[in-house]
């Protein structure tokens, strides 16, 4: 019984103390934690849209007869807590000229075909960019506070055209749907190819010093800077075939789950800008994986502070759930410019160009730092120098965990 | 820049050099010393002396904090790529890719060198020249990864192409720890061979001095950053009246070294 706590304790020290299993512990918590305000503002954006909250609802008839049921089911939706009115004139764009975001338009002779079952609105939202669930979420809601005012026991249905109107172009709402799927899913793929090439990147510089083989290298007749761009070039292009493993994979398994990936209205342009996007990112991430991996010993303690130090590439991404700000200057943060390429049906692709462009030069400035602290002796005394400064500090950390195993063993 | 002494230019001149490492810890605290061509030079000392400071300044890994060293008329702060091209440096801790063969890593090490200086047709020559002197079976360094590699096969290898490529100074820090009796007698034969026949200064350091002092035509003793003696062995057994040069060793650390640690 001794010897099996002796060992236990021993078998935890290796893996407690080992810096990617720490990560491997922690980041599932970080992940939850950090996502949890993006998921948390998006879900009340739809329960907010699902009440109608804020909108403003226009019922527009196209006839004099259902002007009248167009007040009386603005009257209705008033009582309910909806900023509602009727209006007439047939012309949906001119009530969202007039400041309504939600105008239903009751379909020709709607008396009529109501009686007999066969009621037709069309629906039109006026949505952004930068709210897109809420968008997405505010047809349906409009539809079923409509129905209910006009068949409270839900026994004549109303059929429906919904309509997106998004930086004054007019989407279906499947359209925009598929859009906003196939968006989410290009922006997350990214994943694929950032840690991957994050990893890579502190392998390459990992290895040099668990294989003893940094100071040969850095003294042989090589430009340091050409050093940094092999390794950094080399972790991108391994990078981008674990993403083209990735999403192939991932291709395979949603078409046989019967949502296959529609293009959604992006054009070669906008594919192509993506990849570039993917490139700079995981460029970004190599460069930034190399530098936290200089003041790492071992391959595996590069990788783990690579892992957390790329890890708010990831906050970006969440943005596309919550609303994405669509702005220049936004287009300058770091790892946004997949998500701009992966928008570029809906904003156009100028931003994603933007993006690329001030991502790219943010790339190359941490490239240069890099090759710069390969030019300093940070390259070879990088983990002594961090080990002593700790020390200095005095910061002797003791897992608690394991003092308190050690004394129960 | 070209620093000449008298009549002879030498391959390494090392002034005045200081290094406080950024802890705070003062590794060096003025060491000069010169090599001259073709000459076998060794530095000697307790562990902890400052001899791979030493070495590792002079093959521009670190930046000293004062003083200066100039390889071949080029001074290694200023012009580290040049220096660089002149230098070869075999580190303490002997490594090697652990995904490349033993031959393949000759080429990536050996070919750096020569496209340096142009000479990229050579590189073939060059290659079988260094698989030659490590010693070990060609099947082996053709086709076995390195990570198979035993400790000794590893240092052969690394000491093969430091002198194939003919540096105007191959810097190898403890090229024998670690090697077995013959091992290191065939290497020092090489050694030997490289600094006499093609004219490859190399300076070393080593804990054994029955090595140095049949290896080295001279030697400086380092303690605690600073050369405490220096000149031919024979010329330092004799100073101190010793037997050799252990006991010249053990009696200067004690007179001038502080502790023999
Ligand atoms: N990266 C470093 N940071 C701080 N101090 C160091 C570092 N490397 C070596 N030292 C210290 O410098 C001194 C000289 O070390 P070193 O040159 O390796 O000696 P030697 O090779 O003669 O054994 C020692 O006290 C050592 O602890
Ligand atoms: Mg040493």
């Amino acid at each position: 019984m001794h010897s099996l706590g002796m060992l236990l304790r021993k078998e935890l020290y290796t893996l407690l103390r080992e810096p990617m299993v720490r990560v491997m512990i922690i980041l599932p918590f970080i992940i939850y934690a950090s996502m949890s305000p993006f998921y948390g503002s998006a879900v009340k954006q739809v329960e907010e849209a699902a009440k109608l909250h804020g909108a403003r609802l226009a019922i527009v008839a196209c006839s004099k007869e259902d002007l009248n049921v167009a007040k009386t089911i603005a009257a209705m939706l008033r009582a309910k807590g909806v900023n509602a009115s009727a209006l007439s004139g047939c012309n949906p764009l001119d009530a969202m000229r007039r400041g309504y975001n939600v105008v239903v338009v009751l379909g020709k002779n709607f008396v009529q075909n109501l009686v007999a079952g066969k009621a037709r609105v069309e629906i039109y939202v006026k949505g952004s960019v930068s709210s897109l669930s809420k968008t997405l979420a505010l047809p349906g809601a409009a539809l079923s506070y409509v129905s209910q005012a006009l068949s409270p026991s839900n026994r004549t249905r109303v059929e429906a055209q919904e309509y997106l109107v998004v930086n004054n172009r007019v989407w279906s709402y499947e359209q925009l749907n598929n859009l906003y799927g196939t968006a989410n899913f290009l922006t997350f793929a990214v994943f694929f190819i950032i840690f991957p090439a994050a990893s890579l990147g502190a392998t390459l510089i990992g290895a040099e010093r668990e294989e003893r083989t940094l100071e040969v290298l850095f003294s042989l007749p090589i430009r340091r800077r050409d050093i940094a761009v092999a390794k950094s070039v080399a972790a991108l292009l391994a990078g981008l075939l674990t993403a083209v493993s990735a999403i192939a994979g991932i291709a395979i398994f949603m078409s046989k789950i019967g949502a296959p990936l529609r293009a959604s209205g992006y054009t070669w342009g906008d594919i192509g800008l993506y990849a570039a996007a993917i490139g700079v990112e995981a460029l970004l991430a190599a460069v930034l994986a190399l530098i936290v991996g200089l003041f790492s010993t071992t391959m595996r303690g590069a990788q783990a502070a690579a892992s957390i130090v790329v890890f708010p590439a990831f906050i970006p991404a969440f943005l596309l759930v919550t609303g994405l700000p669509v702005s220049y200057l936004f287009a300058a943060v770091p790892f946004t410019a997949t998500l701009y390429a992966a928008l570029s049906p809906l904003i156009g692709s100028s931003y994603t160009v933007a993006a690329l462009v001030a991502q790219g030069a943010e790339t190359l400035a941490a490239l240069a730092v890099l090759a710069w602290l390969l030019e300093t002796e940070v390259a070879v005394t990088g983990p002594e120098t961090l080990k002593r400064l700790r020390k200095r500090l005095g910061r002797r950390r003791r897992g608690g965990l394991m003092t308190f195993l050690a004394r129960r063993a | 820049m070209v620093l000449v002494l008298g009549d002879e230019a030498a391959v390494l001149v090392v002034r005045d050099l200081v290094k406080r490492y950024s802890g705070g810890v003062t590794a060096l605290r003025g060491i000069s010393f010169s090599v001259e061509k073709g000459e076998v030079f060794g530095l000697v000392g307790p562990n902890g002396a400052g001899k791979s400071t030493t070495f590792k300044i002079i093959a521009t890994l670190l930046k000293p904090s004062s003083g200066t060293v100039v390889v071949d008329g080029v001074d290694v702060v200023r012009e580290p790529l040049e220096a660089r091209k002149r230098i070869t440096f075999v580190p303490e801790e002997v490594g090697g890719y652990r995904r490349l063969t033993g031959l393949e890593y000759l080429r990536f090490i050996i070919s750096a060198y020569l496209s340096a200086r142009g000479e990229e047709r050579g590189i073939d020559r060059v290659v079988v020249e260094a698989a030659k002197l490590t010693g070990l079976d060609y099947e082996t360094l053709a086709s076995t990864k390195m990570s198979d590699y035993s400790k000794g096969m590893k240092r052969r290898v690394q000491v093969a192409w430091a002198l194939v490529v003919r540096p105007r100074l191959a810097i190898l820090d403890e090229p024998t720890s670690g090697l077995d009796v013959e091992a290191s007698y065939e290497l020092r034969r090489i050694i030997k061979e490289y600094a006499k026949t093609h004219g490859v200064s190399v300076l070393l350091s080593s804990h054994n001095m029955l090595e140095v002092e049949h290896l080295c035509d001279r030697v400086a003793l380092i303690s605690r950053g600073r050369i405490i003696e220096e000149g031919s062995p024979r010329e330092i057994v004799e100073k101190y009246g010793a037997e050799n040069l252990e006991e010249a060793y053990m009696k200067a650390m004690k007179q001038r070294g502080g502790s023999v640690a």
